[in-house]
C-alpha cells in the first residue's frame, strides 16, 4: 500500500509540486527554529561554572575618577582599599572579590593570544583577586585558587578553566605546565597553578571558551587593574541594600561608585534580550507553518472532492472507509516525505560546511529528526478531516456524480 | 448466487420523494449471463448498485452468496465485494496516475497478498483481455476500448464470482463493443463467472442468456 501511494504521488509530482515546495519550506524554517531552540535548552542546562545568585556587582571608574581629580596611583589604590573594608565590616556582606570589566553579563570580552608547545592559542583572560572563586562559588578541579603566597612568586601564577586543558594540553596534566606571552621583546611565562571547570561569562547562550585567570591585588599598577568588586551578600540582604553600599561607598570614593545591580539581574535582562531577539523569527516561523497547514488543508479538501470518482472506484473494488481514510493520510505523508528528504539534503549541508561551529551535529541531527516528526504531525492533523470526509463519500453517488 | 426479494429503493429529499426501484424480484444463478435494459431513469443502474452492495435498498431482501446483506456492517460488504464482485463501468474508471498494471492490481491491495502475487496477478489478468503489451502504459494512452479491456482485467484479477458491467459499450464504437461483449461472454462460458450487464443495445443483449427489462423502477419482463 506504502508503496502505491509512493507511485501515486510520484506520477503526480507536477500537481503536488507547489504543495512538496511548500512543506519543504516549512521544514526549513523548522529546521532552523529547533536548531535554535535545541541550542538554546542544551546551552541553559549545562553549568555556568559560577553561581550568580546573591552576588552585587560594584562599578567603579575609577580610572575617570583619578583624571577629573588628579589623584596619585597610591591614593586610588587606597581608596579601593579603603572600599573593600567599609563592604566586610557590613553585616550583609559574606566576602568580596574584585575583577577586570569582563565580568558575567557584562557584555565585554577581553582576548589575546599565548604560546604553548610552539603553537599560538586565543584566550579569554580575567583578572580577579584572592577572593573571586569563593564570591562566584568556582569549584576547583585540580590544584589551588590565588593566594598570599603568589606575592613571592619566581613565574606568573595563572589558574585556567577546563576548556584550556582541553584545547591546550590534551591529555597532559595541566598543573604547572608553561604558557608564554612573546608580545614583547621579553617573553613572560605563566605557571598553571588551578583548573577550574567551566566559565561561560558571557551567559548561557556562549559556549565555554578557554578562560585563563590572573590574580591582580590592590598593589598591582593599575594599567591592568581590577577595578569591579563583587560582593557576595547574605541571602536576606534585600534589594535595599544595594543602595546602602551605593551610599556608603560613594562618600567614601567621593563619587566613583556607578552601579550597584545584583549579577542575577544581569542574568535575567540578558535572558529577556535573547528572548525578544527570537519572537519575530518565532512568529515568522508560526506564521509560515499556520500557512502551509492552511494550504495543505485546504489542498487536500479540494482534492477529495476532486477525487469522488477514484474513491467510489476504490470502495467499489473493496476498500474499507479505513482504507480510504489511510489513504489521503498516507498520501499527504508521502508528499511530506519527498519535501523533508529535499529538506535533508539542504540542512546536511550546515554542519558539512561548517557553518555554525558553535552548534555541535548532533544539534543539526537532532533538529532534522524533530522538525521531520513536526511536519509529519502538522500534515497527518491537517488530513484528518478531508480524509474522514473521503472515508464516507458512498461509492454509489461517487461513481453516479463522475 | 444473487437473490433479490421485493426490494425497493426511494431517494428522499426534504421536498420530494422518487420511487427508483418497485417490488423487485430477480434470482440470478450462478454461471448466468443476463442483460439488465430499459431507457434512462428506469433504475438499471440502482439495480445494478444494489446488486453489487454498493446502495442499500430502502426495502426487501438482498442475498448475495447466500448472505442476507440486511444486517450487513459496510465494512463486511467492502469485503463481500473485494472477493466475490467485479465492477465494470461505462466510463471506465480508472486512475490516469497509475499505469495498466498498477490499475488493475489495485483491488488486490485490499485483501492479504504480496506485491509479486499482485503483479503475478495483474498481468494474467491482462493477458486474458489480451494486454499483455501495455502493462507500462497509462490509461490516457490507450484507446476507449483498451480502457475498458484495462477495466474489466481490474474487475477480474481477484477471481470474483459475478462481474457486474454497466454499460460497458457505452462509449465504444461497434467494433469496439463486439470485443468487449466476447471478452464477456468467454469469461462467462470459459471461467463460469456470473455476469449482469445493463445495456441499451438490444442487439448485445440477445447475445446473452437472459434479458430483464425495467421501466419506472418495476420490472417488465
Amino acid at each position: 500500500m506504502i508503496r502505491h501511494m509512493f507511485k501515486l504521488i510520484w506520477n503526480r509530482k507536477r500537481r503536488n509540486y507547489l504543495l512538496i515546495s511548500e512543506i519543504f519550506f516549512s521544514f526549513v524554517v523548522l529546521f532552523a527554529v529547533s536548531t535554535f531552540a535545541l541550542f538554546t535548552g542544551i546551552r541553559l542546562s549545562e553549568p555556568l561554572g559560577f553561581d550568580y545568585e546573591d552576588v552585587l556587582v560594584v562599578q567603579t571608574n575609577y580610572e575617570d575618577a583619578q583624571q577629573t581629580d588628579s589623584l596619585s596611583e597610591r591614593e586610588v589604590k587606597d581608596i579601593m582599599a579603603t572600599m573593600e573594608r567599609e563592604l566586610r565590616s557590613c553585616r550583609e556582606v559574606v566576602d568580596v572579590a574584585w575583577g577586570s570589566s569582563n565580568l558575567p553579563w557584562a557584555g565585554s570580552m577581553w582576548r589575546t593570544s599565548y604560546i604553548y608547545d610552539g603553537i599560538e592559542r586565543d584566550y579569554s583572560i580575567h583578572y580577579v583577586s584572592d577572593h573571586f572563586a569563593d564570591v562566584m562559588t568556582m569549584p576547583l578541579l585540580e590544584g589551588r585558587w590565588f593566594n598570599a603566597d603568589d606575592d613571592a612568586a619566581a613565574i606568573t601564577p595563572i589558574v585556567i578553566n577546563r576548556k584550556v586543558c582541553e584545547t591546550t594540553f590534551g591529555d597532559k596534566p595541566a598543573i604547572g605546565q608553561i604558557i608564554t606571552d612573546d608580545d614583547d621583546e621579553t617573553p613572560v611565562d605563566f605557571v598553571v597553578i588551578g583548573v577550574v571547570d567551566e566559565y561561560r561569562y558571557r551567559g548561557e547562550m556562549e559556549v565555554s571558551e578557554p578562560s585563563i585567570f590572573f590574580r591582580r591585588t590592590h598593589e598591582d599598577s593599575l594599567t591592568l587593574y581590577a577595578g569591579t568588586a563583587l560582593v557576595k551578600v547574605r541571602p536576606d540582604a534585600g534589594v535595599g541594600f544595594q543602595k546602602t553600599i551605593t551610599d556608603r561607598l560613594a562618600e567614601i570614593s567621593h563619587g566613583w561608585i556607578i552601579g550597584v545591580e545584583a549579577l542575577e539581574d544581569a542574568r535575567n535582562e540578558s535572558l529577556r534580550n535573547i528572548k525578544i531577539n527570537a519572537l519575530p523569527g518565532v512568529i515568522v516561523a508560526l506564521f509560515l507553518v499556520f500557512n502551509v497547514a492552511l494550504g495543505l488543508f485546504g489542498i487536500l479538501w479540494y482534492s477529495v472532492s476532486r477525487r469522488r470518482g477514484e474513491i467510489g472506484v476504490r470502495r467499489a473494488a473493496g476498500a474499507l472507509a479505513a482504507h480510504i481514510s489511510w489513504q489521503i493520510i498516507g498520501e499527504a505523508l508521502v508528499m511530506a516525505t519527498f519535501a523533508i528528504l529535499v529538506g535533508i539534503i539542504l540542512a546536511i549541508q550546515v554542519p558539512l560546511l561548517d557553518i555554525q561551529p558553535q552548534i555541535s551535529t548532533a544539534i543539526y541531527l537532532l533538529a532534522m529528526i524533530c522538525s521531520s516528526l513536526m511536519i509529519y504531525m502538522i500534515v497527518a492533523v491537517c488530513a484528518m478531516y478531508p480524509s474522514r470526509l473521503a472515508a464516507r463519500i458512498q461509492p454509489a453517488e461517487a461513481l453516479h456524480d463522475e | 448466487m444473487i437473490d433479490l426479494t421485493h426490494v425497493e429503493k426511494v431517494y428522499r429529499t426534504s421536498t420530494i420523494e422518487t420511487l427508483a426501484l418497485k417490488d423487485i424480484n430477480l434470482r440470478i444463478n450462478p454461471g448466468a449471463f443476463l442483460s439488465i435494459m430499459g431507457p434512462s431513469g428506469s433504475g438499471k443502474s440502482t439495480l445494478l448498485n444494489i446488486m453489487g452492495l454498493l446502495d442499500d435498498p430502502t426495502g426487501g431482501q438482498v442475498q448475495v452468496d447466500g448472505q442476507q446483506i440486511a444486517n450487513m456492517k459496510d465494512d463486511e460488504m467492502a469485503r463481500l465485494r473485494n472477493r466475490r464482485i467485479g465492477f465494470v463501468f461505462q466510463s471506465y474508471h480508472l486512475i490516469n496516475d497509475l499505469t495498466v498494471v498498477d490499475n488493475v492490481e489495485m483491488p488486490l491491495l485490499y485483501r492479504k497478498s504480496t506485491s509479486a502475487e499482485r503483479r503475478q496477478k495483474a498481468l494474467a489478468a491482462l493477458d486474458k483481455v489480451g494486454l499483455s503489451a501495455r502493462t507500462r502504459h497509462f490509461p490516457t494512452q490507450l484507446s476507449g476500448g483498451q480502457c475498458q479491456r484495462v477495466a474489466i482485467a481490474r474487475a477480474i484479477v481477484g477471481e470474483p464470482q459475478i462481474i457486474l458491467a454497466d454499460e460497458p459499450t457505452g462509449n465504444l464504437d461497434s467494433v469496439m463493443s463486439d470485443e468487449i461483449l466476447d471478452i464477456l461472454m468467454n469469461l462467462n462460458k470459459n471461467e463460469g463467472t456470473t455476469i449482469v450487464m445493463v445495456t441499451h443495445n438490444q442487439q448485445m443483449a440477445e447475445k446473452t442468456e437472459r434479458i430483464v427489462r425495467l421501466c419506472d423502477g418495476s420490472q417488465v419482463d
